[in-house]
């Protein structure tokens, strides 16, 4: 079976992970710092908390932000689910915008459209690799007087004009699932330049405490704490970063050279001011179900775009406006991600360019 | 004994996974519910990465069709492997770990004897087993636990108060009336607890002791 995706793990995480059972310190100490440390130099963001996950950094993001019962925040309608549920749990109420067609992330223009007396902020998604139009969403932020928190879940190392995602908002996350470019298993962690954000966020995670060791709690929290493990993980992770990337770039522009002669695939398009980090190659094709199964047929896993927020069994009789958002659809029927693991072997990448090729009729090399 | 138990694997616990936790259950409804609740809801056909091996084709599509489908808003609480693997480490001693507690905590129960009328120990009725996660003491008269812990503290024996969640700030907001759990209040002010791990040595043990007999026998 060729993998759409996999981490590269090998003997640089074992010894940092020795390192942590020599020193008997598992939960948040030494090497959690360091981590963190190690993402604020490669962000620039200011302050960078390392949580349990993703979703639960977000969710102390949104926390932090003051969102409250009723609150309305928007949210891409095309994004893993972890994004509105994140809203809800903060008590807030997602609303779903459509995505624009270029870039599968939040479309600014259906943005302003969606926004009433009740909206507090806009959490846009950098989608597969790519970042939302960040100017145009700052600047609405700024003529509406709302926040942007960023979910930059699959976004390290992304950049919108240089300066990395998940810095332009109040606060951004980003997240190490085992399938993103670099992963600690599960990890997020919450970027603010925001010293009171900052603040709540830590202490949302540690139980309502501002330090470690202390059992008078002046606030209610959570445990959303990192682990030794999970630093030791990361920190390897991280300097293989660079490599990551590279070798992604390298499978994204040979699937380009495989299918340039095929029209009816399509590659999304990169807007200029986006450095992007292609994490997963996707391509849009006329019908992405029957190829994925064709493709399954063929040991080659691929990974349909998610199923559209307002398509999601969970969220129907909730009183959310569930109307179709046309462009999050039109993604979900089309886009298909394509085997993009650091370890895709040139032989496997041609296997799968081959196998597409006949899918679609063309002739092989 | 409940319809669901629930243990914490904290590193200051009996098993250590750094942090963790574990529902327990004989209930499959509650199983499913569960375990979709900690991955974001999603639908139980696709809870594990390992959920489309092994399967025929008509399996493997019903896989594919509903992998992104959330049936409840469910959460983030996946645990790692890196948790698992060191689980089951711990899981390898943890027998010995609770033998060795009940012995330290027969020490000084052994160690306290003589002093019941200042400060009780915590009982254990005889239907019920201890596992000794830490040693924790009462004090009869008042003000005493401030005294004993600060003379413990001097001779590097670290101690822990007794926290109620009644008497927490972040619950000043509750319905909580003072006076309602006067048991717990009295253990709030009274009680402290002192450490009982499979790492401390006989030489540790044997001290601790000395140094709690020499604040009641006053030979400081």
């Amino acid at each position: 079976v060729i993998p759409q995706i996999g981490p590269w793990i090998d003997d640089s995480e074992l010894a940092m992970l020795r390192e942590v059972c020599a020193s008997t310190y598992l939960t948040e100490h030494n090497l959690t710092s360091r981590f963190e440390a190690e993402i604020r130099a490669l962000t620039g963001a200011k302050h960078a908390i390392a949580m349990s996950n993703g979703t639960v950094a977000l969710y102390c993001a949104f926390r932090a932000m003051g969102v409250e019962q009723g609150d309305e925040v928007l949210v891409p309608d095309l994004t893993f689910i972890a994004t509105s549920n994140a809203v809800m749990m903060a008590g807030g109420r997602p609303v779903f915008v459509d995505v624009d067609h270029e870039t599968f992330c939040m479309d600014p223009d259906a943005a302003a459209r969606a926004i009433t007396p009740r909206t507090r902020g806009v959490c846009p998604v950098h989608l597969y690799g790519v970042s939302a139009q960040l100017d145009a969403l700052t600047e609405l932020c700024r003529d509406h007087d709302i926040w942007m928190v960023e979910d930059a879940a699959q976004a390290i190392g992304v950049r919108w004009k240089g300066r990395h995602v998940g810095t332009f908002g109040r606060a951004g996350i980003l997240s190490f699932y085992g399938n993103k470019t670099i992963t600690t298993g599960e990890g997020g962690v919450v970027l603010t330049d925001d010293d009171e954000l900052a603040r709540t966020c830590y202490r949302l995670k540690n139980h309502g405490r501002d330090a470690k060791g202390l059992f008078v709690h002046e606030h209610v929290g959570f445990n959303f704490s990192f682990t030794e493990m999970q630093a030791a993980v990361g920190i390897a992770q991280l300097a293989k970063l660079p490599r990551i990337i590279a070798r992604k770039a390298e499978i994204r522009r040979d699937y380009e050279t495989g299918f340039r002669s095929i029209r009816q695939i399509a590659l999304p398009v990169v807007p200029q001011d986006v450095s992007p980090v292609f994490w997963f190659t996707s391509i849009i094709v006329p019908e992405a179900a029957p190829l994925a199964s064709f493709l399954a047929e063929r040991d080659i896993q691929t990974r349909r775009f998610f199923l559209p927020l307002h398509l999601q069994p969970c969220y129907q009789a909730k009183g959310l406006d569930l109307a179709t958002r046309p462009s999050s659809l039109w993604a979900y029927e089309h886009g298909l991600s394509l085997p993009s693991s650091y370890q895709l072997t040139d032989d496997q990448q041609g296997e799968v360019i081959g196998a597409i090729r006949d899918y679609f009729g063309a002739a092989t090399g | 004994m409940g319809d669901v138990g629930c243990f914490s694997t904290y590193v200051a616990h009996l098993v250590t996974t750094g942090v963790g936790g574990m529902s327990i259950t004989s209930d499959p409804v509650l199983v499913d519910v569960m375990r979709s609740l900690a991955n974001h809801g999603r639908d139980n056909r696709y809870i594990s990465i390992d959920d489309d091996k092994d399967l025929d084709e008509e399996q493997h599509w019903e896989v594919v069709q509903r992998r992104y489908r959330f049936n409840r808003i469910g959460f983030s609480y996946r645990q790692t492997e890196l948790e698992a693997a060191l689980g089951l480490g711990q899981l390898e001693t943890v027998s010995d770990g609770i033998r060795r507690r009940q012995e330290i905590a027969a020490s000084f129960r052994d160690a306290l004897a003589p002093f019941a009328d200042r400060v009780g120990v915590q009982t254990v009725p005889a239907d019920r087993s201890h596992a000794y996660m830490v040693f924790g003491c009462v004090c009869q008269v008042e003000g005493e636990a401030q005294r004993l812990t600060r003379h413990l503290e001097s001779y590097g024996v670290e101690t822990r108060p007794l926290f109620p969640l009644l008497s927490q700030p972040a619950y000043r907001k509750s319905a909580y009336v003072a006076g309602d759990a006067p048991v717990a209040d009295r253990l709030a002010r009274n009680g402290f607890y002192i450490g009982c791990h499979p790492y401390l040595t006989n030489e540790d043990v044997a001290y601790v002791a000395e140094v709690l007999r020499s604040y009641f026998e006053g030979e400081e």
